[in-house]
């Protein structure tokens, strides 16, 4: 048992291919960057059009 | 901060984030670990302040507007995030190892928890029906559960597949969700009713005027001793574990199998921790507190998730130790009894939590046991019963 656990921490710790990296990296920078633009539109339209919601995404 | 100040930096912040991705996306970016150790120290630093933020908000703050304003909180989040995944593109993996290996397994517990009893209270205070502010809660729990063991599973081999989905739903759905309905309300109309109408003489013995949180811990300690009792009977009386068999028949640990018990088993439970408490005058507000509590730590509990629990371990009855109670060698299962808290298994000297191994195999000794809903129901009646 405790071997096995050993080559599963063996096989976690070798670093990953640097393609590999960017396969999973990439992905999540754009879903990031997409969360925060919705973020960023969502505030300017409630300015615009008097919402009195903004207060909500203040800070 | 005006308003159009905060709009030209947050432009300004997309615009980076995007130049970065397009970087990250379109070249080969060579890694720095030097830039990754710095983009990890700030990606965790601003994560924890911005946790600590929402965390203040909730319980110390509640007045200010900065601490209570938690879809900005989230989206700074948000931004911590961004950073992490740049600090682990940079150290060839390592925040991601880190982060499922090191920080998950102690802090999911925790989160999870307080988080269903933040949402629990504010659907309490927002006048929602009590099965809304209860099961919701509890819906969030099973949810993440569910999520994490995907994630960040203990053991892939405790995986389930779709025969054990099955079986453990028709338990969730009937004997956890339906079956306590029905069972409470016999209790309130063949006895609670009846006994208040004649002047219950015990109803003093609760402590009414002790704060809300007080009477939930209490009535958590209370309900947890009588139930450590009930478990320990279960496993040594033939009778009861006829019944009890039941729970420990899966081979593979997973958060849905906590509702797995005979009805009887479960009708010997309801009858220990909400019967004396509804006799008691327990109020209602303290018993959901107590159900939104016990369903989430059970699927913890019973989780397949890596999880570390240090030294909550001597408080909580979790994950850690209730591997332990399902193994299928006897002498290691008839220890951990606890149901939500593990103090009880160490005042009577059944607290089990080998340091230094995992536990190999769970389930009964006789492995012809039947899985199916319907077979487990019948099998305690059976003239073999079993020999579980």
């Amino acid at each position: 048992m405790t071997s096995m656990i050993k080559t599963e921490l063996v096989q976690l710790d070798a670093a990953p291919p640097k393609q590999c990296l960017k396969q999973t990296c990439v992905p999540w920078l754009w879903l990031l960057c997409l969360l925060f633009a919705l973020r960023v539109i969502a505030q300017i339209l409630l300015a615009q059009f008097d919402i009195p919601l903004l207060p909500l995404f203040e800070r | 901060m005006p308003y159009s100040v905060l709009v030209v930096i947050q432009i300004l912040i997309l615009l980076i984030m995007l130049w970065t991705t397009c970087r990250f996306s379109l070249d080969d970016v060579p890694t720095n670990s030097q830039l990754g150790k710095f983009f990890a120290i700030l990606g965790f630093s601003y994560c924890i302040a911005m946790s600590l933020r929402l965390i203040l908000g909730l319980t110390i703050y509640p007045e200010s507007r900065w601490f209570t304003n938690w879809i900005s909180t989230g989206f700074h989040i948000v931004l911590a995030g961004f950073v992490l995944v740049v600090a682990n593109y940079h150290s060839s993996g390592w925040v991601k190892l880190i982060t499922l290996q090191k920080i998950i397994p102690w802090i999911v517990y925790p989160l999870v928890m307080s988080t269903g009893i933040v949402l629990h209270f504010v659907l309490l205070h927002g006048h929602q029906h009590a099965l809304v502010s209860v099961y919701l809660p509890v819906l969030w729990g099973a949810v993440l559960v569910n999520l994490l063991e995907i994630l960040v599973p203990h053991k892939r081999g405790w995986q389930p597949n779709l025969s054990d989905v099955k079986n453990d739903l028709w338990f969730m759905g009937i004997i956890q969700v339906v079956f306590p309905q029905i069972v409470a309300i016999l209790f309130v109309l063949a006895l609670v009713k009846p006994i208040q109408s004649f002047g219950w003489p015990f109803f003093n013995l609760w402590p009414h005027s002790l704060p809300f949180y007080n009477q939930a811990v209490l009535m958590v300690l209370v309900a947890d001793f009588f139930r450590y009792w009930l478990h320990r009977a279960a496993h040594s009386n033939k009778i009861l574990w006829r019944f009890h068999a039941v729970h420990h028949s899966p081979e593979k640990l997973y958060w849905l199998n906590v509702g797995r018990f005979h009805p009887i088993d479960k009708s010997l439970q309801l009858l220990l921790d909400t019967l004396p408490f509804m006799l008691l005058g327990v109020s209602v507000q303290v018993i959901d507190l107590y159900v939104v509590f016990y369903a989430i730590n059970g699927f913890f509990q019973h989780s397949n998730i890596n999880l570390r629990f240090g030294f909550l371990n001597y408080l909580i009855s979790s994950a850690e130790l209730h591997r332990w109670h399902h193994s299928r060698v006897a002498e290691e299962s008839n220890s951990n009894y606890g149901n939500n808290l593990s103090i009880w298994d160490l005042l009577f000297g059944t607290w089990f939590l080998p340091k230094n191994r995992l536990v190999v195999e769970i389930g009964l000794e006789n492995r012809q046991y039947p899985m199916k809903f319907s077979g487990q129901l019948k099998r305690p009646f059976l003239k073999d019963h079993g020999k579980a």
